[in-house]
């Protein structure tokens, strides 16, 4: 549960997301991966620290670049809980779509087609 | 009305928000007042929330400010029975509902706590947009809601809206 916490937590930045985008196409350097966001050193070094306790981000040991690199396994853990919520909002709200449609027949106001 | 371009969602939305938050959104192709009737009228929301065939849904609702709900979900057969309570913070008819919402583990166990849910309607093009932000009171209590009330004891409601959708 601790895990998911720091999944979350991770995944609610959306820098965060873009470097997990940009690493899903392959292994990069932290100066790489600063670059587009035009952020200072410290601060994509904050990033990258949550990513790796969030166990989504791992330094690559070869080479004096120490490149970062996905795991993908937590991304698609959580992905996993937040469809089932996703369904279970959803087969509500598809049912509210056929009484919504069921309230104009029934009041007969005029129909609003878009 | 407002003017934004964008795609109505009209399969659910949900994310995840700082500190401890999940956001939930969908449009529905009917105004904000509809809408709103369809949330707050217990006799039209046990319509849609309601739950498993052989699942009975229970609603008393005083939709005001400092008002209460409860909400269960019982299966006669078996006794077995959950739900959820709370009272209202802020209501503003078609618009907008803040309320505080407690699971109530029944005999199906689990516990979730308290989290506070604000329920926005607006009107656009498509029809309403409803969002609905649950702040739980850590990443904790999100995460056990992920894990355990919204997903084993929640989908109770799952068969119950596939039932009503044959039906409809």
């Amino acid at each position: 549960m601790a895990d998911l916490d720091m999944l979350f937590g991770a995944l609610a930045d959306p820098t965060r997301r873009a470097i997990l985008r940009r690493l899903a196409d392959g292994p990069a350097g932290v100066e790489e991966l600063r670059a587009p966001f035009n952020m200072s050193q410290p601060a994509i070094s904050k990033h990258l620290k949550v990513l790796e306790g969030a166990g989504l981000v791992e330094v690559e040991v070869d080479g004096p670049r120490r490149p970062r690199r996905l795991v993908p396994a937590p991304l698609v853990e959580a992905t996993r809980w937040l469809e089932r919520t996703r369904d279970r909002f959803e087969a509500n709200f598809a049912a509210l779509d056929t009484v919504l449609d069921e309230m104009t027949n029934e009041t007969s106001t005029g129909k609003e087609t878009p | 009305m407002t003017s934004t371009a964008v795609d109505p969602v009209t399969t659910t939305r949900v994310e995840e928000a700082e500190p401890a938050a999940l956001v939930v959104t969908r449009d529905f192709a009917a105004p904000p007042e509809k809408v709103w009737r369809a949330f707050t009228d217990p006799a039209i929301l046990t319509r849609w929330m309601t739950g498993y065939p052989g699942w009975t849904m229970t609603c008393e609702m005083d939709v005001r400010e400092g008002g209460a709900f409860r909400w269960t979900w019982e299966e006669t057969e078996t006794g077995s029975r959950f739900g959820f309570h709370g009272t209202y913070r802020e209501v503003i008819p078609h618009g907008r509902i803040v309320n505080t919402e407690t699971y109530d583990p029944g005999t199906v166990g689990g516990g979730i706590g308290t989290s506070v849910n604000t329920t926005t309607f607006a009107a656009t093009p498509y029809g309403t947009r409803m969002v609905l932000r649950i702040d739980y009171d850590s990443p904790a209590t999100r995460a056990a809601a992920l894990e355990t009330g919204m997903t084993e004891g929640m989908e109770v409601t799952y068969g119950l809206l596939d039932g009503v959708l044959a039906g409809g």
